[in-house]
């Protein structure tokens, strides 16, 4: 399996209170389980089954994934904090692994 | 109606068939096919001139889908409107169709805010999407995601909110072709 990378875009600066949108996408084949490959046989499923998304450790969005999602999923969702803090993002695999990724953002 | 038109069409003879018949015979058979035709063009005309249901109407849900909808978000009641689901009309490929589902009207305060939205289809081999999970942190309930969509359908995004209150919209979207045959394109597919 290739390694999985992650891409994120949020603004590293923003007002307190403001809503800004968080982007993220992580490289994921999310085969969904239908698909056959070219020898006949059936790909099993192996998708990213769940994304969190928590800022200083409590939670601010989390989305259940399922067979529909695309290849490489993206996830664009909203935010607004009080305060300067991080951002940590997870993705939680079929296989178990649990991919993350951070970023840091300061309250002007 | 269509059925018995294309009867009356089917029954006209052919060229060679009718050689041996009088000219009467010959005269009540072509009536009968420009009868036929009229009839089919005027049914024709009736069905594409009919009521076009609104695009906002939330069209009924199939059995199956009710029943999975109380069984996951636990409950049937459902008004409609809130639920804004952004979609192309017409999508070429359903590998990767863009999809946005926000509840734009909340405040997302610690009193009122949207709990979860659940993004189900109608026409996939696995009728589940996503379903989306909001604090009040979130500012406003709004989130992208690219979903892959078998054939055209219909899509149904639900919301639940913090007081219990519980919305629903759908969308039809025109899928030119559907995620499950895009291997044709292969190069070396069998």
């Amino acid at each position: 399996m290739t390694k999985v990378r992650t891409r994120l875009s949020l603004p590293p600066i923003v007002q307190k209170g403001e809503i800004f949108e968080v982007k993220t996408l992580v490289t994921h084949p999310m085969d969904n389980g239908f698909m056959f490959s070219r020898d006949g046989q059936r790909i099993p499923r192996h998708i990213i089954n769940r994304f969190e998304a928590s800022f200083n450790g409590a939670l601010v969005f989390r989305a259940d994934w399922h067979e529909a999602v695309s290849p490489n999923p993206f996830m664009s969702f909203h935010a607004s904090v009080q305060e300067s803090g991080k951002f940590d993002f997870r993705w939680y695999d079929d296989d178990g692994t649990i991919h993350t990724a951070s970023a840091e953002i300061e309250v002007a | 109606m269509i059925q018995d038109t294309a009867c009356v069409v089917q029954e006209v003879p052919s060229r060679i068939d009718d050689r041996g018949s009088s000219g009467t015979g010959k005269l009540i058979n072509r009536r009968k096919a420009l009868l036929g035709l009229t009839v089919c063009t005027g049914t024709i005309a009736a069905i594409s001139l009919g009521p076009v249901p609104a695009a906002s109407a939330v069209p009924e849900m199939p059995n199956w889908l009710q029943t999975l909808v109380r069984d996951r978000l636990g409950r049937s009641e459902f008004v409609e409107g809130r639920v804004e689901l952004e979609m192309p009309n017409r999508a070429d490929t359903g590998l990767s169709v863009p999809l946005t589902v926000s509840v734009p009207d909340s405040p997302m305060t610690e009193s009122d805010y949207v709990k979860s939205l659940h993004v189900f289809s109608t026409r996939n081999p696995q009728p589940l999407i996503s379903d989306y999970y909001f604090t009040p942190t979130s500012g406003v309930a709004k989130v992208s995601q690219r979903i892959r969509l078998a054939q055209t359908q219909y899509i149904y995004g639900f919301a639940i909110m913090s007081d219990e209150s519980a919305w629903m919209s759908a969308r039809h979207v025109t899928v030119t072709l559907g995620a499950c045959a895009v291997e044709i394109f292969l190069p070396d597919a069998k």
